[in-house]
């Protein structure tokens, strides 16, 4: 037991090696500067001894009391933007994985299109839809505009610019839920259906009584492992709307980015923290009551 | 005697290269070049151009032009690569946006470039934080009264140059002269009045002809404030700031007027804030556009566009006058500043030195003036003949005259960012003139100007 335990570390030093010097050594840092008030004017460049000070729990202190404006309206709206997105992504995708589990022509050139956007990098289709968005040129507007409609302004008109870029995140995200759910229905064996049948249940009942059930892991899984994702998507948000109008759209994720570029170090690593903290919380409640379930 | 003959074939080369790069007026250099070649080593040194550097190697080089400027450039640092054999120029395409971040984190890690093209904005912070080399004794006596005051004055930062003007430029009132005509006017709009009443005949907003169109972008909304009689903020001679005055009743006045009076009359009512740079420039390029809010830097690409295949379909004046007779237009433009690591090495640094003299003498500005529409900072380009009868520099010179010189504090490139949003959230309804102006304000004293302001 005990020299085996020792090879296994012996074959896990690399990692753990590489992981400490990338993962958990800036991590410790970035968790440090919660407490701090750094930021790029007193961090201490090699023309400039550092001055910054150690302000306990005051960054976390202004953030969670609302003293920064800004955390409790860009959180509900990270909320909304994740529970949608994910119910989208979930419904969507059954909905594709049901389809594509039936025997019909050309089933497997359907599933490699539908696997398309999973293969086109996200930054390039962020891209793509902005030409289709864009106010004045747009693809949407050149047809709204043929058929008589007026133009719109999508992304600095409300409630579009929320709306624009939850299209394109479920565009991206429908092809790992159809996978996913495929493996699961394809797992479900078949005499469960041909029993189901011979006791005179209709198609909506086995549905709801045989898959459902069955694919209860893998949901639970797939949603969890969405929420996740698109709790810290970056690229949507900020490829579609950049925040904009005025920081109405920015995410968690995409204004903590931002207070690292206007140099505010502290304050955007406790952000950071506190994403970290949330999520954490989410996964272990999250488990919890889908075992429990 | 065939070998001779391709040395003399490289030689007539290099003298062609050296005789394109230098327009016109006499210059010492071109005709030096070629009896130099040959014998590998230029002896006799003239005073301009071929001064013997003993530097060999490298020189680092970020620009944040684009790409259709970098190739005449690249042309010019050829031309001074071939005097200074030994030297290369390593020019790098740096985008613009996030530069500042770029570099003052190379500073810091020791792997800045050794010249750098800085935003004006910029300069001062990074002199600020001590990762400038420090020009003011480097260049000969008189080397910076051949520039004009405004883009000089970008470059200094407690009265030490720290910047050498490479380009200046004020937004301007664009027009399209065909469309002008067709709004009933023989000139451009000198009065946003006169701008939206005229620009309204033109406007035919579900047929996206527009009289005007602007940016909803912090930098393009100044106009209404200056305009009207507001102001930003105000610095000391130290680069402290005394006061902040972006959220005063005369800028609340003037975004009013711009949402009340211009939107939804001579622009669209809202519009797509992520594009509408590009967007700004296609509409007025196809000719559909009346007048726009652009730059000198944009004029080489709008004369691409189907409505200025005859140049002079494009009219340039300074930005209308606001409510009571005030223009305003940000000077903006560019400076070329060298890391303070240069410093150490004295072969190096002349090296640096006779580039940016080089490449700010008057014959390489009437290259860029010439060729990409670009603003010579040195006052002499403006006199040379090509220059002088081009008739959009000429029309550029006006706007220069009218513009305001922002304020060198250091870190006051960070207006912008909370400055823009705010301008956007009133744009678009979510806030009023005066409580997105308030907001501003309140962001620059707490985080941008946290140090800087003045006890």
């Amino acid at each position: 037991m005990g020299s085996r335990g020792w090879v296994a570390w012996a074959f896990m030093a690399p990692v753990l090696l590489v992981m400490a010097l990338i993962v958990f050594y800036p991590m410790a840092i970035g968790v440090f500067q919660t407490f701090t008030n750094i930021d790029n004017l007193n961090q201490g460049t090699r023309f400039r001894p550092p001055s910054w000070e150690f302000v306990g729990l005051q960054n976390y202190i202004d953030i969670l009391t609302g003293k920064d404006t800004k955390f409790y309206p860009v959180l509900a709206w990270t909320v909304v933007w994740t529970v949608v997105n994910v119910f989208f992504h979930y419904t969507l995708g059954l909905l594709l994985a049901l389809t594509l589990n039936q025997r019909f022509r050309g089933r497997t050139s359907y599933r490699m299109l539908l696997l398309l956007p999973w293969a086109v990098p996200a930054y390039i289709t962020a891209i793509a839809w902005l030409f289709i968005f864009n106010g004045e040129y747009g693809l949407l507007n050149n047809v709204l505009g043929a058929f008589g409609m007026p133009r719109v302004a999508w992304l600095s008109t409300f409630p579009w610019y929320y709306i624009m870029p939850i299209i394109v995140n479920v565009w991206l995200g429908i092809p790992f839920m159809m996978v996913a759910l495929l493996g699961g229905l394809q797992s479900i064996p078949g005499d469960l259906y041909e029993a189901a049948q011979m006791d005179g249940a209709s198609r909506t009942q086995s549905f709801w009584n045989i898959t459902l059930p069955q694919l209860r892991s893998v949901s639970s899984t797939v949603i969890l492992l969405g929420c996740i994702w698109t709790f810290n998507i970056f690229v949507v948000i900020y490829f579609i709307t950049g925040g904009g109008p005025g920081g109405k759209t920015d995410i968690l994720v995409t204004y903590t980015y931002n207070g690292f570029t206007l140099g505010q170090y502290a304050i955007a690593a406790t952000y950071g923290v506190i994403i970290f903290s949330l999520l954490l919380v989410f996964s272990a409640v999250y488990r919890r009551v889908a075992r429990e379930s | 005697m065939k070998r001779h003959l391709r040395l003399a074939g490289l030689v007539a080369g290099v003298a062609i290269v050296a005789a394109a790069c230098s327009t016109g007026t006499a210059s010492t250099a071109p005709s030096k070049a070629p009896s130099a070649a040959p014998s590998g080593a230029p002896s006799a040194a003239p005073s301009t151009g071929m001064v013997d550097l003993a530097y060999k190697g490298e020189i680092t080089y970020w620009n944040t032009m684009r790409d259709i400027e970098m190739v005449e450039v690249q042309k010019q640092v050829d031309a001074w690569q071939t005097l200074h054999p030994g030297i290369t120029v390593k020019m790098t395409l740096t985008p613009f946006d996030g530069a500042d971040k770029k570099y003052e984190t190379a500073a810091n890690n020791k792997t800045a470039p050794d010249i750098f093209r800085s935003d004006v904005g910029w300069t001062s912070g990074f002199a600020a934080q001590g990762m400038l080399l420090d020009l003011t004794t480097l260049f000969p006596a008189g080397f910076g009264d051949q520039f004009l005051p405004a883009p000089l004055a970008t470059g200094t930062y407690q009265s030490k140059l720290w910047g050498v003007p490479q380009v200046t430029d004020a937004l301007g009132l664009q027009c399209n002269k065909t469309l002008l005509t067709a709004a009933g006017l023989t000139a451009p709009p000198t009065s946003w009045d006169e701008l939206v009443s005229a620009g309204a005949k033109v406007t035919n907003l579900t047929e996206q002809k527009y009289g005007f169109y602007m940016r909803g972008d912090s930098y393009w909304s100044q106009p209404f404030i200056w305009g009207w009689g507001g102001t930003l903020f105000t610095a000391n001679a130290e680069g402290k700031v005394t006061d902040i005055g972006v959220n005063s009743p005369e800028s609340v006045n003037g975004w009013n007027y711009l949402k009340d009076k211009v939107l939804g009359t001579v622009t669209p009512a809202t519009w797509d804030f992520k594009t509408d740079y590009d967007n700004m420039n296609a509409g007025f390029k196809a000719g559909t556009t009346m007048c726009i809010l652009q730059g000198p830097w944009a004029v080489a690409d709008i004369l691409k566009g189907a409505a200025f295949t005859d140049k002079t379909n494009l009219v340039i004046a300074p930005v209308p006058v606001g409510v009571n007779g005030k223009t305003g237009s940000p000077v903006g433009g560019h400076n070329w500043v060298v890391g303070v690591d240069v410093g150490a090495n004295a072969d190096k640094t002349a090296a640096v030195v006779n580039f940016l003299q080089y490449m700010t003498s008057a014959d390489q500005q009437a290259i860029l003036a010439k060729s990409l529409g670009l603003l010579p900072t040195n006052i002499a380009a403006y006199a040379v003949p090509d220059v002088a009868s081009d008739p959009l520099i000429n029309q550029w010179n006006a706007v220069m005259a009218a513009a305001t010189n922002r304020s060198g504090v250091p870190g006051a490139q960070g207006i912008y960012d909370s400055f823009g949003k705010n301008f956007q959230l009133f744009l678009t309804g979510s806030s009023t003139a005066k409580e997105a102006l308030d907001a501003t304000a309140n962001t620059w004293e707490t985080t941008v100007f946290k140090n800087q302001m003045a006890q």
